[in-house]
């Protein structure tokens, strides 16, 4: 916003947010903004899209962005007001400004955010005239950098007072973020057809060059120009008469033209309220003649007022540094006002008349010395078609290789030189590079070739330093001149003039001649206008490549993120996984459809809510998710992802869901969450009836086993009679298969308790000494029944605490481990069990010296079902779940499991269990395995 | 002699335990469901019960309840012998008033043990 010059009564309206762009986008997710902001094509489309997408964040009634334009530094405004705002009072704000205006020169220049709670209040930023001539009160200001380099601003403005927050710089800042990319590409591709436009306009005011002779034709002719381009109905152009110390108009010839040319008569300094304008830079601009007090000082209002104007723009005609005339520019009160955009434009149509102006203005004076010349030097062309055929050339050719070596050949030719050469200015170093060169040059390669001279260093770095155009009639003579080429001893005479614009040395045109004072001042002059024709063509065509380097570079960008962007959005849409995607702030940014779908919650509603509103409806496990979102927001940069198990919640629908919320941290910075929903409700009600099918199966086994085992109990008995020795050897068999099958019914139904969450732990202290009994009367037991000789020895470290634990479970993880000890150690093996305290734990390690676990093997024999190499050679019974349920069992009393071997027999293994000992923070509690 | 009832809707568990029992003295009552195992409970009076869960007519938590319900054979232990293995099913058993809960398979030397030790 600006805080210029302001008048009032200004028709024009600004527009507000159309319908149709709003609409699409409330509906759309972070990835289809950039979709929708990929499509615009240009910067006012833009505009609106991003109006658009920040009313889904923050509220407004007032929004711009102003892009830079960097070579002159005016900012233009493009800007949406919210229907609510009276138009008719928003329509009293400049249409763009210059640096340092306001609070979008103050955001240019500071290049940090700006928060103004209320507009009519503040002190430091003045003056605010346009703010506070609207019912705004608080503002927001963004500067916009893309790559480093500022490219403009973005700014918000609200009727509230104290709107904004800090959180809303954040917000907004995202927003900017988000869509410098394409602003940026925007703006190169506006200063390219601003470019292209310039170099159009050139080239028509460079053709009415042919009028030379004729001031007042060649005044309609430039006038037709202009009056194509601008909206005005009054054209002046003024040129100062040092003898009437007066702005004098010059009067156009074409009655047509005349029609909007306007005779007038200004009285020049020492006028002082005049040298403001006088001296002004580039241009001036003004938009309500009554409200100016400089122009009521100048006494012009009245001439201009009786010519129905109300506005007028007017920008110094320049030629070699003399300030000789202005063009001014007027229009009615019924048109738009004079825009920054159009002021600059005015002042380089102003810098390229100038010098063909005053050419012209001097014509006669120039014939004459024509005539002169041409009597003296019959040979050479005329001044009148050397500058003819090189404005052809401008207006033919944007190749600036060819058109260099085509002006090059016209100046000799007009001046008589025997060689000709443009030496540029490299963009990054001071080096000259031979660009062009006609005669006994040797010709450079296209794009030019590097001389061994700098700015400052021979005739050209001298002319460049100095910026002087120069005509030495002996070059001996000449310090400044150094040799640089074989042709050098034949060179005599030189003419060097240098190429600016816009204050920018360009580089140096040199004509040289083979014989001492070969040149005129008059040569001088005429090179030195054609030098400042073509110093502009030489800018346009460097510019114009640079910006279409940039362009290209930057469409290469945009591609690449698009096709990113389109697949990321792809991927989004595909998955059946809900995505909510939010910012540091905790508010949605993406929201996909699979959430939509499993949530029940709309899209439209939840972007750009707090994504809390999501999970505090579903209890507990709700609470918890957001009490961890909001330690991440907490903690800030330092949230790093942990691996959380993802947490159930039930909704209404009685679906349960799986909500998986992780952190987004990069280098140092917490970019938001996003939270992975996804329905298990298929899976929950499949573990139940897996939990189910399981626990059926164990029962129907266990109804027949029971009669198999029994009678075969009572056989052994002898209770249907005496059996025989083999009879009971078979019965034997039998009964060990029994009793394997019995095994495998019971970890069968452990599994599926332990699956189910089922298995419930009950804590009390145990004593270790006594646990270490009960497995050596255990294994006593185990290798008399079965007849397998098996030594076993248990020691313990003297004093050690009892452990906490639940003690049919404890007793359950230990026999586990010495049956297996037991099972895979040969007869006449050893047993060993010991254990002792680390930290808070107690660990129990069970030896023995059997045939050991293959290294390989050791990860696998804690897996569900998994029969080592040994079960087989061994001949052990077990279906592998033994060591899987005491896995679980160890980590469900907060303990580790471990085993040790070299995998070699008869170096056996050593399986180590670690279980936290009783401290008196022990508290009995129940303890279920969790999903 | 000592008279117990053994309730199983399986033949062949009715059998083995009516044939364990009596190899060690004791007089054997046996139902095939429910409502029979509570009438002769009632009508009898047994020393001692071994109810199954899953049987026709009427299940063994229910025969329990009822057993427990009525004082004039409320004091009569009853063991559940059930293959249903369950934490919450065994809970329920105990729940109904049982003294005991013998999971299936089981050993005859366990059964018997039991026995004695409710018989004191």
């Amino acid at each position: 916003m600006s805080s210029g010059k302001v008048g009032k009564g200004s028709t024009h309206r600004n527009e507000s947010i159309p319908p149709g762009d709003a609409a699409p986008l409330k509906s759309a997710d972070g990835y289809a903004w950039q979709s929708l902001l990929n499509a615009a094509d240009d910067l006012e489309q833009a505009a609106r899209t991003i109006a658009a997408i920040l009313s889904q964040h923050l509220e407004y009634d007032f929004f711009e962005i102003n892009m830079l334009d960097i070579s002159t530094g005016v900012l233009s405004p493009y800007r949406v007001h919210s229907p609510t705002l009276d138009t008719e009072s928003a329509g009293r704000l400049l249409d763009g400004y210059r640096l340092g205006q306001g609070f979008t020169g103050w955001l240019v220049e500071n290049r940090t955010p700006l928060l103004i709670e209320d507009l009519h209040n503040t002190h430091e930023f003045k003056p605010a005239v346009d703010h506070q001539s609207l019912p705004l009160h608080s503002y927001l200001g963004l500067p916009i950098h893309e790559n480093g380099d500022l490219i403009g601003t973005i700014e918000i403005a609200h009727q509230e007072v104290g709107k904004y927050t800090q959180d809303d710089i954040e917000t907004f800042g995202r927003v900017r973020d988000a869509v410098a990319l394409k602003l940026a590409n925007l703006q190169k591709t506006r200063d390219l057809q601003a470019t292209r436009l310039l170099a159009g306009i050139q080239r028509e005011l460079l053709d009415q060059i042919k009028h030379f002779q004729q001031p007042d034709r060649m005044v309609s002719g430039l006038g037709d120009v202009i009056l194509e381009h601008f909206e005005v109905n009054w054209l002046s152009f003024l040129i100062y008469n040092p003898g009437s110390k007066n702005l004098e108009t010059i009067p156009p010839r074409s009655s047509q033209a005349a029609s909007g040319i306007y005779q007038l008569t200004i009285p020049s300094p020492p006028t002082s309220a005049f040298s403001s304008i006088w001296n002004t830079q580039d241009y001036w601009i003004v938009n309500h003649l009554q409200e100016d007090e400089l122009v009521g000082r100048m006494d012009l209002g009245n001439d201009l007022e009786a010519m129905d104007v109300e506005r007028f723009m007017l920008a110094p005609l320049i030629a070699e540094e003399d300030r000789f005339g202005i063009i001014l520019l007027g229009s009615g009160i019924n048109t738009k006002p004079f825009g920054e955009e159009q002021g600059a434009l005015l002042g380089m149509i102003a810098s390229v008349c100038g010098p063909l102006l005053k050419f012209a203005l001097e014509g006669e004076q120039n014939e004459r010395n024509e005539i002169e010349r041409s009597r003296s030097h019959p040979q050479r062309s005329s001044y009148t078609n050397a500058l003819l055929q090189i404005t052809g050339e401008l207006a033919a050719s944007m190749d600036l290789d060819h058109l260099l070596i085509r002006v090059l050949t016209m100046l000799r030719q007009s001046v008589g030189a025997d060689q000709g050469a443009f030496l540029l200015t490299a963009p990054d170093t001071d080096v000259l590079i031979l660009r062009a060169s006609s005669g006994s040059f040797p010709a450079p390669p296209p794009g030019g070739r590097a001389t061994s001279f700098r700015a400052g260093q021979g005739l050209a770095g001298w002319v460049i330093q100095n910026r002087i155009a120069v005509c030495i009639g002996d070059l001996s003579d000449d310090e400044r001149w150094v040799p640089f080429d074989d042709e050098s001893p034949k060179q005599h005479s030189a003419l060097v003039a240098p190429l600016i614009v816009s204050e920018q040395i360009l580089g140096v045109v040199v004509l040289l001649g083979h014989v001492k004072h070969a040149f005129t001042d008059t040569d001088l002059e005429l090179v030195s206008v054609a030098a400042n024709q073509i110093a502009p063509a030489i800018h346009n065509a460097q510019l114009y490549h640079l910006i279409q380097d940039q362009a290209e570079r930057l469409g290469l960008a945009l591609r690449t993120h698009q096709v990113e962007a389109s697949q990321s959005q792809a991927v989004l849409h595909a998955m059946t996984d809900g995505v909510i995607v939010t910012d540091p702030s905790h508010r949605i940014l993406v929201f996909n459809p699979a959430a939509e779908l499993i949530l029940g919650m709309p899209r439209t509603e939840m972007l750009g809510q707090p994504v809390f509103e999501i999970f505090s409806n579903f209890g507990e496990s709700g609470k918890e998710i957001n009490e961890q979102l909001q330690t991440w927001r907490d903690r800030g940069a330092s949230a790093r992802s942990r691996n959380l198990p993802p947490r159930r919640i039930h909704t209404e629908q009685s679906r349960v869901l799986a909500v998986q919320p992780a952190p987004v941290v990069l280098g140092d910075d917490f970019l938001g969450t996003i939270t992975i929903v996804r329905d298990i409700t298929r899976d929950v009600e499949v573990d139940r009836m897996k939990s189910e099918f399981v626990a059926t199966v164990s029962h129907e086994l266990r109804s027949p086993i029971t009669p198999i085992k029994g009678f075969v109990d009572l056989m052994r008995m002898g209770v249907p009679g005496e059996i025989t020795e083999e009879q009971a050897h078979y019965l034997e068999i039998i009964y060990k298969n029994i009793h394997r099958l019995e095994m495998l019914v019971d970890d069968l139904l452990d599994i599926s308790r332990i699956e189910a969450g089922k298995v419930v732990l009950s804590f009390q202290a145990l004593n270790i000494e006594q646990l270490l009994d009960e497995l050596e009367k255990y294994i006593d037991h185990r290798s008399k029944t079965e007849g397998k000789q098996m030594a076993f020895q248990a020691t313990m470290e003297a004093d050690l605490p009892d452990i906490w634990g639940d003690a049919e479970r404890v007793r359950q993880i230990l026999t586990s481990l010495v049956d297996n000890s037991f099972d895979y150690t040969p007869e006449g093996g050893n047993i060993s069990v010991e254990a002792h305290q680390v930290e808070d734990q107690v660990e129990i390690a069970v030896g023995d010296n059997g045939m050991g676990i293959a290294v390989d093997e050791q990860e696998k024999i804690f897996e569900r079902f998994y029969r080592g190499e040994q079960a087989l050679i061994m001949g052990v019974a077990g279906a592998g779940l033994g060591l899987s349920i005491a896995l679980t069992m160890v980590e469900m009393h907060g303990g580790r499991i471990w085993v040790n071997s070299a995998g070699i027999p008869g170096k056996g293994s050593t399986f180590t269990v670690s279980l936290p000992i009783t401290t008196p923070n022990s508290k009995p509690e129940k303890v279920v395995r969790k999903q | 002699m000592i008279t117990i009832l053994v309730a199983d809707d399986e033949k062949h568990i009715r059998d083995l335990v009516e044939i364990t029992l009596e190899q060690n003295d004791y007089l054997v009552l046996a139902a095939a469901d429910g409502e029979s195992a509570l009438e002769l409970a009632t009508r009898e009076r047994p020393a001692l019960a071994l109810l199954d869960i899953r049987m026709p007519k009427m299940d063994g938590y229910e025969v329990c309840r009822q057993i427990k319900r009525d004082p004039a054979i409320a004091h009569m232990p009853v063991v559940f012998i059930s293959a249903k293995a369950q934490e919450d099913e065994i809970q329920m058993g105990y729940a109904a008033g049982a003294q005991d809960y013998l999971l299936k398979p089981f050993d005859m030397e366990d059964l018997l043990l039991r026995v004695k030790r409710l018989l004191g």
